[in-house]
């Protein structure tokens, strides 16, 4: 496993402006792997990835990059690499990185040139990530011009252009409607399906389920939790999701009953104003019991759902 | 690397040429500026003045002076009073105001002036209207002096010619003088020889007298003893006589006694001639004793006389002195007169300049050009290109900085290999280019009105050192941009760098009004060299090499300025990250907290419409009921949208809602 480790992140302590960002983080980064970074707004997502970049000098511990040398596999820091740790990484922020007033072409031809790629390898390089991201027809477009999904596609596209080993993608999504959205992932899974590391953040935490082989919760400066989906739900018991809608609704009441219920095995809830959402070890066991304490509570059921809960609610749970 | 930076180029270069405002900023601002100063300035060196003008009474020396401003395309503004004319400088209804004395003339006891009011607030235009005036009035006051030195110097020559005249006069009469000096010597010496001392003693008058008497004494004793002896001898004679007539003889008394007898008579008459003789010696003796007398008396008179000779001769001779002195000083203020004269001749001979024009103005004043004669707009084309050079290069550099820093695809660039100095140094040569491609434009627009000899050698030297120049100022335009946080605040850096250039490169406010040694420090200023450089290069036919230390301090600031973009650079783009992580973080609030708000806007106009719909006093249709049932569903969409805080507050309203619409 060890020599699929593209990326190390050792004891990486971040400070800005003396406020901690982030604290004693510790991670691995493996080859052509999407690893998400998730977590609550201002936990810092943004932040590791600009350091993952070497934008962000970090106060304490080294961020290591996995370098191939006849003899194996070496790990270099990347802040004294930098230049060349670069041209092996691609980024795209949630804000679209390039010229409104360049054309689709112009703007991969610039960036190609910023990696000092010879003219024929950022011509060939455009010619494919034209084709890509299904952009060839706009290509002479100014970007200004482009719709959003186009924008954020040509995004992609710029980050590709040096042929990264590792793309950093920081809320690609973010901005975006359903459609579009759902779009940008397609895309992603795409470029990974080429070889690529993605590493990205989003707030998205449900789409990571389906796009991310790995999810990093971040919350209060460190990583919380960090493994692919079914680990995370391993790691949480596997709790099943239980909805109730009733008449009247007295969900107070009902509520106080379910939680002195060992049957039921209640381990959270969430109190929505048309329903109950409830957290349970097992759903079949639980289900039995909740209809018994309804029917004795003279509580009609409009809706009854039973449901492994999406992550997002799960880490909400743990926040 | 120059792959790189052709790339940056190419792309600052489109970005500039795809914004309109900034293709047409740069390209026509320059031609512009240079085609309106062209018109404006072609040919004409003077200003369109209003002159406002008053007088408690014109002159005819006032009104010459007036009709010679008018001469000189002057508008002429008549006044009622000093200070309504002061009034319309203030106002800028005049450029000048022009008061004149009460009948303004020429003479000793009139005190005549002429008055000038302008406004200093318009420095440049002040002095030039200053200038214009003040002309005029030279002129005037020129005309004035001549007729005046012309009266003078007529004056001048006649005292000259009459001085000539005078001067033999003055020789004549030291000769004169001369003569009488030994007149008078003569008649010193002449007086001094006169003794008019004697000593009477020496006549002995009294002896005379005395001898007088004593002969007349004599002569009475002589007489009487003659007498006497006479008488004597008579008596004798009788004897005899009477002795010899006793002789009987007779013979013998016939002989002797006539003889004795005859003796006797003649003893007798000589006894009577005697007395007489003595009668008369007596008289005379008489006579001469008055005669001593009277002489003594007139001794007595002429010693007087002679001793008041003697003090008229004493007097003569101190008059004579005083006379001798007199005319020796007269003799002497003749000499100096003499001399005066001649110095004065020597004087008015050395004056060698008898023109009352020369006199007026004896130096033809002339402001020669150090440069054949150039037209304004050569003149003013160094400056004009100066300003051109140093807007455009701090401009267009802190510009392209600033848009480069504020577009999103700067981070990208951050994340390359390629340093962010590449990129610096692409904006630099994008400038550089543009302003190679103003200078050239506006060099070649104005070549025509230029009477520029050797152009394109003189072009080219003026390319290079464009060059140097604007350099300085990209760096300045880089730093300034890369040490902004914002356009604005880069904007508004670049005026104030751009106008302090200008205030302290003498542009405005000649820099020789400044202390020597501050003086010695602004020289230093890069848009002085600029101008400085355009200027021997344009207007005075300077060859480059002639101005190595100016070349050398610019370069200096090149050098300086590229060490200092080097060294911060890194800073700049540490500064960079950090603003651009908080404006990241910002906007995702602003953006959360602008969708939140969007939501809760909705969700508030549902529910009001659903409590409309479901209000007790409605009485509520099945198509009301499934549009409350619409619309509900809406509502529950967006209310999952919102966090926690936002949907307790929404809770409670939504819940009865669901019971009301449950109920139904």
């Amino acid at each position: 496993m060890q020599s699929d480790v593209i990326l190390k992140v050792e004891d990486l302590d971040v400070n800005l402006n003396n406020v901690q960002i982030l604290k004693d983080i510790n991670l691995k980064i493996y080859n052509s792997e999407i690893l998400s970074l998730v977590g609550p707004s201002g936990s810092g997502k943004t932040t590791l990835i600009m350091t993952l970049l070497g934008l962000i000098k970090p106060s304490g511990g080294d961020v290591l990059f996995a370098h191939k040398t006849k003899k194996g596999i070496v790990f270099k820091s990347i802040f004294d690499h930098l230049d060349y740790f670069r041209s092996h990484v691609g980024f795209s922020s949630q804000e679209s990185s390039f010229y409104k007033k360049l054309s689709v072409q112009e703007n991969l031809e610039f960036f190609g040139a910023m990696y000092s790629l010879p003219r024929d390898v950022i011509r060939q390089r455009t010619t494919i990530l034209l084709d890509l991201f299904e952009l060839k027809e706009h290509k002479n477009k100014i970007v200004d011009e482009l719709s959003g999904g186009m924008k954020k596609r040509l995004d992609l596209a710029i980050a590709l252009i040096h042929n990264p080993l590792i793309l950093m993608l920081d809320e690609p999504t973010s901005e975006l409607d359903p459609v579009l959205r759902k779009e940008m992932w397609y895309f992603i899974k795409k470029i990974n399906s080429r070889g690529k590391t993605i590493i990205l953040s989003s707030h998205f935490i449900n789409d990571m389920e389906s796009v991310a082989d790995r999810i990093a919760l971040l919350s209060n400066q460190k990583i919380t939790l960090l493994g692919t989906p079914t680990e995370i739900r391993e790691r949480m018991g596997l709790l099943d999701q239980i909805i109730i809608e009733t008449l009247p609704g007295n969900y107070d009441e009902l509520l106080k009953t379910f939680y002195t219920s060992p049957k039921i095995g209640l381990k959270n809830h969430k109190h929505n104003f048309n329903n109950l959402v409830l957290l349970v070890e097992d759903s079949h066991k639980a289900l039995v019991e909740i209809v018994k304490i309804l029917e004795n509570a003279s509580e009609k059921i409009v809706n009854l759902e039973v449901r492994k809960p999406p992550l997002e609610e799960l880490f909400e749970f743990i926040s | 690397m120059l792959q790189t930076i052709f790339e940056v180029i190419r792309k600052d270069l489109r970005l500039l040429i795809r914004s309109r405002s900034s293709l047409l900023i740069i390209l026509l601002t320059p031609l512009l500026i240079l085609l309106i100063t062209g018109v404006s300035l072609e040919k004409q060196t003077n200003f369109y003045i209003t002159a406002g003008v008053y007088s408690d009474s014109y002159s005819h020396l006032a009104k010459s002076y007036i009709s010679n401003l008018e001469m000189q395309s002057v508008n002429v503004k008549y006044f009622d009073s000093e200070k309504e004319c002061v009034d319309a400088v203030k106002y800028g209804t005049v450029q000048a105001c022009i008061v004149f004395s009460p009948d303004l003339r020429i003479e000793d006891k009139y005190n005549g002036f002429i008055k000038f009011y302008v406004d200093y607030s318009h420095l440049n235009l002040a002095w030039a209207i200053k200038d214009m005036l003040f002309t005029t009035a030279q002129e005037e006051t020129k005309e004035l002096s001549q007729n005046l030195i012309d009266d003078l110097l007529s004056v001048v020559e006649t005292a000259n010619k009459n001085l000539d005249l005078q001067k033999s006069d003055l020789t004549n009469l030291a000769t004169s003088n001369d003569k009488l000096s030994s007149i008078f010597s003569t008649i010193s010496s002449y007086l001094s020889v006169i003794n008019p001392k004697f000593d009477f003693s020496l006549l002995k008058l009294d002896d005379i007298e005395d001898s007088a008497s004593s002969l007349k004494l004599k002569s009475s004793g002589v007489v009487s003893l003659a007498s006497n002896k006479l008488s004597e001898v008579s008596n004798s004679l009788d004897e005899l006589k009477s002795s010899v007539s006793q002789i009987n003889d007779s013979q013998v008394n016939s002989l002797i006694l006539p003889k004795i007898d005859k003796i006797k008579t003649d003893i007798i008459s000589y006894q009577q001639t005697i007395l007489a003789n003595k009668n008369s010696i007596d008289s005379t003796a008489g006579e001469l004793q008055s005669y001593i007398e009277n002489l003594k008396n007139q001794i007595n008179n002429l010693s007087k006389i002679l001793d008041e000779v003697r003090i008229s001769q004493d007097k003569s001779l101190e008059y004579v002195s005083d006379g001798k002195k007199q005319v020796a000083n007269i003799l002497n203020s003749v000499f100096d007169l003499q001399k005066s004269i001649n110095e004065l001749e020597k004087k008015i001979d050395q004056v060698s300049v008898f023109s009352s024009g020369k006199i007026a103005e004896p130096f033809k004043t002339e402001i020669e050009s150090v440069t054949p004669e150039k037209h304004s707009i050569t003149l003013l084309f160094p400056t004009i290109l100066s300003l051109m050079v140093l807007f455009v290069s701090l401009i267009i550099s802190s510009t392209l900085l600033q848009m480069e820093k504020q577009s999103e695809a700067h981070i990208r660039n951050l994340i390359t290999p390629t340093k962010t100095l590449i990129i610096s140094l692409g904006i630099f040569l994008t400038t550089l280019i543009v302003v190679i491609l103003q200078y050239s434009i506006s060099l070649i627009t104005v070549a025509p009105m230029l009477s520029i000899k050797g152009f394109f050698l003189k072009f080219l030297e003026a390319l290079l050192l464009t060059i140097l120049s604007s350099s300085v100022f990209i760096f300045i335009g880089i730093l300034i941009g890369s040490s902004s946080k914002s356009e604005e605040i880069s904007l508004i850096l670049t005026a104030l760098v751009a106008l302090l250039l200008i205030i302290f490169s003498g542009m405005i406010y000649p820099l020789e009004a400044f202390p020597r040694g501050l003086q010695m420090v602004l020289k230093l200023n890069p848009l002085y060299l600029t101008d400085y450089f355009y200027n021997q290069i344009f207007v005075k036919d300077v060859v480059l090499t002639k101005i190595p230390l100016q070349i050398l301090t610019q370069l200096c600031w090149f050098v300086g300025l590229f060490i200092a973009l080097v060294l911060l650079q890194e800073l700049f783009d540490e500064k960079f990250l950090i603003s651009h992580r908080n404006k990241a973080l910002h906007k995702k609030k602003k953006r959360n907290s602008r969708v939140e708000n969007e939501e809760t806007e909705k969700l508030t106009k549902l529910l009001v419409e659903l409590n409309h719909i479901l209000s007790p006093k409605n009485k509520i249709t099945t198509e009301e009921i499934e549009n409350a049932k619409r619309l509900y569903l809406k509502a529950l969409s967006i209310y999952q949208k919102l966090d926690k805080t936002q949907k307790e507050e929404f809770f409670d309203e939504l819940n009865l809602i669901h019971k009301k619409l449950s109920a139904l």
